[in-house]
């Protein structure tokens, strides 16, 4: 009997234990509700460490204005896109997001995202940001995301590195020839990538893509799933012929871009063809980094000189409780004075132009966004909109030619048409 | 139906409940998820066989299974190979064997997180980060120097070394283990019928470790095909597809492209790779192994 009882208390206790789990669980939601107080858990794709104090004061400065409300921040977690799209599927959605556009491309079309237009009326933005971060946001002319910022296409280089070798900024592809025949008699490394990482190795697609194919081109490709054109094969073999030109090592593939990026800090390699968002990076490695007033013209009749892209999408889930709080959340945070302190504190080249007035002059972000206007439509390369399993196919393409394990033809052929096939 | 039996039965039956939920409903699931086109976000759409014939057609499925075979000859067989000629050694000179035995076992025992990033930095191409090439131009022979982890003929070949320096610690601490149970009056027995060393080895040594050497052999088949961290962390899988391995290909397609149909059909190729290996072996070798015991 006493056993008998003793199991009783034990099945008690059980019940008990996962009632008081339950509980547990559900006031773990977004919107305790009640007490007017709200949760909004925030993810985005930008590490702690390059953005995470910004957010941080940004968020508890919210919060101070805002009693009830608390902001849990999420900068990217280890495996960021596969625990987000958990984290979409299920009941405990992070209300919101920071995302690469072809994320946000993904959870629109399933239905996860919720319309923002109204927020560029309600945060007075509409005249302030520019229309390419505008035109960023949208899928099939519904307003998704807010881009927190525009990226220019810049040619960095050590001054100390090229000035050894005559300190002529290169215009034109001859001249790169000559200024990388020079930096290697010197035993420097002319360009570096760091393409052992496949996010360097796609990234650096984006410095040719505009002179060979151009963004309508390369979108319908990516719609068409077809990149057999030669202009695509023009601009993957670009890579072997720097190759075989000596501007661009075989060894890039087996780097890091952490060591790449060392190797520009330290002088031993000389050019980096990249985008205002390694601004910060460099800086931070050496500050003398300056770039090129001209990018290199690769070809003699680029179809777009100047390229550009959007930075981080900031968007609202769907049907979640706290969906107002995030939607006013988000009407907050993409004010000129709030992204205006991001532009102070990480090298931003931001979204609004309001907010870009604040950046240093004479800096390299100055420059960028001094040159925005250039980045015609044609130049305005959308690479996050190709999905990414294109580009993590483009990026072992480039492996493989920089390598010389492939020709162009034969990496298109066999590696990056069958993965975009499926 | 017997007390007993029935006893036992509900004994049993939590253990098969959960062997069931964890094991064998997410394997049903996943031969069924194969069967479909599926990002995780939209409603999963049925294909048939599509993602079987894709995967069969792909060049970097047959790359990576090709790549598997090589690693299990270069890296399972070497490192049971060097564990057991370590192992002989220490066996034979008892002096310092505890010194020499922890030392070598070291390297099993780190993470690959730890000593991927240790091998990409002895191979790194740049010589003034990478210290092989460093060492390399430092004694004249730089024509030597390569690009290990970058060319595509030498990126498994390299992470290969590297597994090999982890891993045969632990064929060693085996063999170790076989050698010291070896009946010491069989080797002198062998001894005064006239055996040198090396008929020694041969004869009685070797024969008598063929169990242990089953298991090494055994536990490094199963584990080539699970091999992912070291080729992950030190290349993954490139120059392109150089170095993938089969759980390179699952993980790749699932977790970073999300195409999780395709990642399912893999995984099943996967097993049936791991099923049709372990078969032969016990075909082959497990079957002679019982007619001696016999």
């Amino acid at each position: 009997m006493e056993r008998l009882l003793a199991r009783r208390t034990l099945l008690a206790l059980a019940g008990l234990g996962g009632l008081g789990g339950s509980a547990l669980l559900a006031g773990c939601g977004s919107d305790a509700g009640g007490d007017g107080a709200t949760t909004i858990n925030f993810w985005s794709y930008y590490e702690a460490a390059a953005r995470g104090a910004t957010f941080a004061d940004l968020a508890k400065q919210y919060e101070t204005d805002n009693p009830g409300v608390t902001i849990n921040l999420n900068l990217a977690p280890q495996n960021f896109n596969t625990v987000l799209r958990t984290a979409m599927l299920s009941d405990d959605r992070p209300e919101f997001l920071g995302l690469t556009q072809y994320n946000m491309r993904d959870f629109a079309n399933a239905g996860l995202l919720t319309d923002v237009v109204s927020v560029l009326d309600d945060a007075g933005i509409s005249s302030d940001i520019y229309p390419a971060a505008v035109e960023a946001g949208k899928i099939n002319g519904t307003l998704y995301g807010i881009a927190d910022a525009l990226r220019f296409g810049m040619w960095f280089y050590n001054p100390k590195a090229l000035d050894a070798a005559g300190g002529t900024q290169p215009t034109t592809y001859d001249e790169l020839a000559a200024t990388a025949e020079k930096l290697r008699a010197q035993k420097k490394y002319p360009i570096l990538f760091g393409l052992k990482d496949l996010s360097s190795a796609s990234n650096s697609f984006q410095v040719f893509v505009p002179a060979f194919i151009g963004l309508t081109a390369t979108l319908a490709a990516a719609e068409a799933k077809d990149y057999t054109g030669q202009a695509f094969v023009d601009a993957l073999t670009m890579y072997r012929t720097m190759v075989d030109d000596g501007i661009l090592d075989a060894s890039d593939t087996g780097m890091a871009a952490s060591d790449a990026q060392a190797l520009l800090a330290s002088g031993d390699a000389a050019m980096y063809p990249s985008a205002s968002y390694s601004i910060g990076t460099l800086v931070d490695l050496n500050p003398d980094f300056k770039a090129f007033d001209e990018p290199v013209k690769l070809t003699p009749n680029p179809v777009a000189t100047y390229w550009g892209g959007a930075g981080q999408m900031y968007c609202v889930t769907a049907g979640t409780k706290a969906e107002a709080a995030a939607r006013k959340l988000l009407t907050w945070w993409v004010k000129p004075e709030q992204l205006g302190v991001q532009v102070e504190k990480s090298g931003l080249v931001s979204s609004l132009k309001s907010a870009n007035q604040k950046i240093p002059a004479n800096s390299l972000a100055a420059f960028a966004a001094g040159n925005l206007d250039k980045v015609d439509p044609e130049g305005l390369f959308y690479n996050n909109y190709v999905p990414s399993s294109h580009a993590e196919a483009w990026g072992r393409a480039i492996q493989e030619v920089v390598s010389k394990a492939k020709t162009a033809e034969q990496a298109i052929e066999t590696t990056i048409q069958p993965a975009v096939a499926k | 139906m017997s007390r007993r039996r029935w006893v036992s039965t509900v004994f049993l039956a939590p253990a098969l409940l959960i062997y069931t939920l964890l094991h064998i409903a997410p394997f049903l699931g996943t031969i069924a998820l194969s069967l479909f086109q599926y990002n995780g976000l939209t409603k999963p759409a049925p294909v048939g066989l599509a993602n079987y014939t894709s995967m069969l057609a792909s060049d970097a499925f047959w790359q990576a299974l090709a790549n598997n075979l090589v690693w299990f000859f270069g890296e399972v067989v070497v490192a049971t190979l060097v564990g057991l000629g370590l192992a002989l050694l220490i066996n034979a000179r008892p002096r310092l064997a505890t010194l020499f035995r922890t030392t070598l076992f070291i390297p099993y025992i780190l993470s690959w997180a730890v000593a991927g990033m240790l091998w990409s930095r002895i191979l790194n191409p740049a010589p003034t980060y990478g210290m092989l090439n460093a060492f390399l131009h430092a004694v004249g022979l730089e024509s030597w120097a390569m690009n290990w982890l970058g060319d595509a003929r030498t990126a498994l070949p390299s992470v290969i070394l590297a597994a090999i320096w982890k891993g045969f610690g632990f064929s060693m601490i085996i063999f170790l283990a076989g050698l010291q149970g070896i009946p010491a009056e069989l080797v002198e027995a062998a001894r005064i019928d006239g055996a040198g060393s090396t008929k020694v080895l041969w004869h009685v040594t070797l024969p008598l470790l063929r169990p242990i050497t089953s298991i090494v052999i055994v536990l490094g088949l199963i584990g080539t095909f699970k091999v992912f961290d070291p080729v992950w962390v030190m290349t993954q899988g490139g120059p392109g597809n150089a170095s993938s391995l089969l759980a390179i290909l699952v993980f790749r397609e699932g977790m970073n492209n999300f195409q999780l149909g395709y990642s399912a059909a893999l995984s099943v190729a996967l097993f049936v790779c791991t099923a049709v290996v372990m078969a032969l072996y016990w075909r082959f070798l497990g079957r002679s192994r019982v007619v001696e015991d016999d």
